[in-house]
């Protein structure tokens, strides 16, 4: 009799295959109750938890039914626990050395989770990116950006650096920069935006908008006009306000300056016409009368 | 086009539409057209656009041109369309903050009732449906945030009013309802009212038979030995409004625990 054969034979009627099978079925009900649980609870509580509660929870009840099936199997096959658990204590050390990356995407998850600083659903930047957070994993944020692309961001990325939540509160302040000329009347200016933001529904009446100086440039005097929305309607409002103010000064006559220079040349003396390179069409000859007059209006 | 009703008949009510009619309402700027077609109701919505709060006039008439192009339009496609139908007032889907023009004070150990005028939103239902097909504020009111800071509050709509304390000073105005609010102030000091927030989703809707819509009473008491209000929601209107029909369910159940969150910032 050919000896694996009969080893086969033996191993067929021995207790073993008995204990085999037993864990393995341990184990596929154990996969079959973390998952249908898992299932109920998300469906029984989704309209209680958020997104992102549903998930942390989801994972729990499934990993946590699944390791204990696992650990039943694993006696029902004849392993001593403590064993297993001081060999997984040194692999584990080694593993760390091995992938310190990993080891340190991993621990970060379990603070971004811990933590709860950023939600499924939320809208956050890190860095140069910016989108709708999808799902937040032990080793990687997954986000979706603005123009439809899927972006990887690694956990201990988003522990480093500086993550802003542009959804965490409800409302926001839109702020719109701006320039007028400086030979308009600053209140004048300022109630005509402030009645823009007024006439707008979706600008909140409080925190009331305000205008405020931001101080003297080049060309114009630089306002700010900062308006408060519900935070789902930032970009709508921030379009309409900009476009209502374009509006609004053109029909109070109200001036958004161009950047301009004044070009003044100094009256040289005569030279040889030979000598003379022709002049810029642009720069203006002036007197030295004229030239004080221009000072004067620049001062002013 | 011929006008079927104008005021002082109140605009809300039932009525029934032949297969292929439609009635056109202007309501204070907002124009409101109702199809009925043998399978589908229809939609059409304009608003002007320099609406103002204060206007309260409107008409009804048959048939069914805008002058422009509807900005809203919408289908609702049934088996078979019957020809009930009920347009009706109905209060904000959120809080109402109403700010009184000039502060208001309650002085120590007195008690005054203030009438306070929130808008309301134009409900139109068909076959006596729950859902409705139409859910228009008449008049957009501003978004407002009510609350101790930007991060702690709660959004609301916000309404400027008189905070009149005489119901004779309280105009009929078909497009506002009235709510009385009543004040006991025990404390030792004045009372001051700033704001004042309307819990506009659990209130139901009424109509007096002067045509002035009205909501249940609040009364609220400032306790002689602390600062928590105590608030409460009358099950009936104000006694000198009348005899008042009720119009319309309020949008949420009288749930005591989303009260209880309304009313931590009743006051501000």
């Amino acid at each position: 009799m050919n000896p694996s054969t009969f080893s086969l034979e033996a191993f067929l009627h021995s207790e073993k295959l008995g204990h085999v099978i037993a864990a393995t079925i341990l184990l596929l009900l154990g996969w079959f109750l973390a998952r249908t649980l898992a299932g109920i609870f998300e469906r029984s509580m989704q309209h209680r938890l958020t997104a992102h509660q549903l998930l942390v929870w989801r994972r729990i009840i499934y990993h946590g039914v699944l390791i204990i099936f696992l650990m039943s199997a694993l006696r029902e096959m004849g392993f001593q626990l403590s064993v297993l658990l001081g060999a997984a204590g040194i692999l584990s050390v080694a593993i760390g050395f091995a992938s310190q990356t990993s080891a340190s995407n991993f621990i970060s998850g379990l603070f971004l989770i811990g933590e709860g600083s950023i939600a499924i659903g939320d809208t956050i930047r890190v860095g140069q990116t910016e989108g709708d957070v999808m799902s937040i994993d032990l080793l990687s944020v997954k986000l979706r950006t603005g123009d439809n692309l899927y972006v990887r961001i690694p956990n201990e990325q988003l522990i480093k650096s500086e993550v802003t939540n542009f959804t965490r509160l409800p409302i926001r302040r839109i702020s719109i920069n701006l320039g007028v000329a400086y030979e308009e009347n600053l209140a004048h200016v300022r109630e005509t935006l402030l009645k823009v933001a007024a006439a707008n529904p979706l600008c909140l009446d409080e925190p009331a908008p305000q205008v405020i100086m931001l101080g003297f440039g080049d060309s114009a005097i630089n306002l700010q006009l900062q308006a408060w929305v519900r935070r789902e309607n930032n970009a709508r409002v921030r379009d309409q306000l900009q476009d209502a103010i374009k509006q609004a000064f053109d029909e109070n006559g109200i001036e958004i300056p161009y950047p301009h220079q004044v070009a003044v040349s100094k009256k040289t003396p005569p030279v040889t016409p030979a000598a003379t390179a022709p002049a810029a069409p642009e720069a203006a000859t002036l007197t030295e009368e004229e030239e004080s007059d221009v000072r004067e209006k620049l001062l002013k | 086009m011929s006008d079927l009703q104008s005021t002082p008949s109140p605009w809300w009510g039932h009525m029934e539409f032949e297969q292929g009619q439609t009635r056109h309402w202007s309501l204070a700027g907002l124009d409101l057209v109702i199809t009925r077609q043998a399978r589908e109701w229809q939609v059409r919505s304009q608003r002007h656009p320099l609406q103002r709060e204060d206007e309260h006039k409107w008409s009804l008439r048959e048939g069914g041109d805008m002058e422009e192009s509807p900005l809203s339009f919408c289908r609702y496609t049934y088996r078979q369309t019957h020809p009930r139908f009920s347009l009706m007032p109905q209060l904000a889907d959120r809080s109402v903050v109403v700010r009184p023009l000039s502060p208001l004070f309650v002085p120590a150990g007195q008690e005054t009732v203030f009438y306070v005028s929130t808008p309301v939103w134009v409900t139109g239902r068909v076959e006596d449906t729950d859902m409705p097909i139409v859910d228009l504020p008449v008049f957009v009111p501003r978004d407002t945030w009510f609350g101790p800071s930007t991060v702690k509050g709660m959004l609301g709509y916000a309404t400027k009013v008189t905070g009149r304390t005489s119901l004779a000073q309280v105009p009929v105005r078909p497009f506002r309802a009235v709510t009385a609010v009543r004040v006991r102030n025990q404390g030792n000091d004045n009372m001051p009212i700033e704001r004042i927030n309307i819990p506009a989703p659990h209130l139901p809707v009424f109509a007096a038979e002067s045509g002035s819509l009205w909501t249940p009473t609040l009364s609220i008491t400032r306790p002689a030995n602390g600062r928590q209000l105590d608030v409460r929601l009358e099950s009936g209107v104000w006694a000198e409004a009348g005899t008042v029909t009720r119009l319309s369910p309020a949008r949420r159940g009288s749930d005591e625990h989303a009260l209880i969150r309304v009313f931590d910032n009743f006051f501000d």
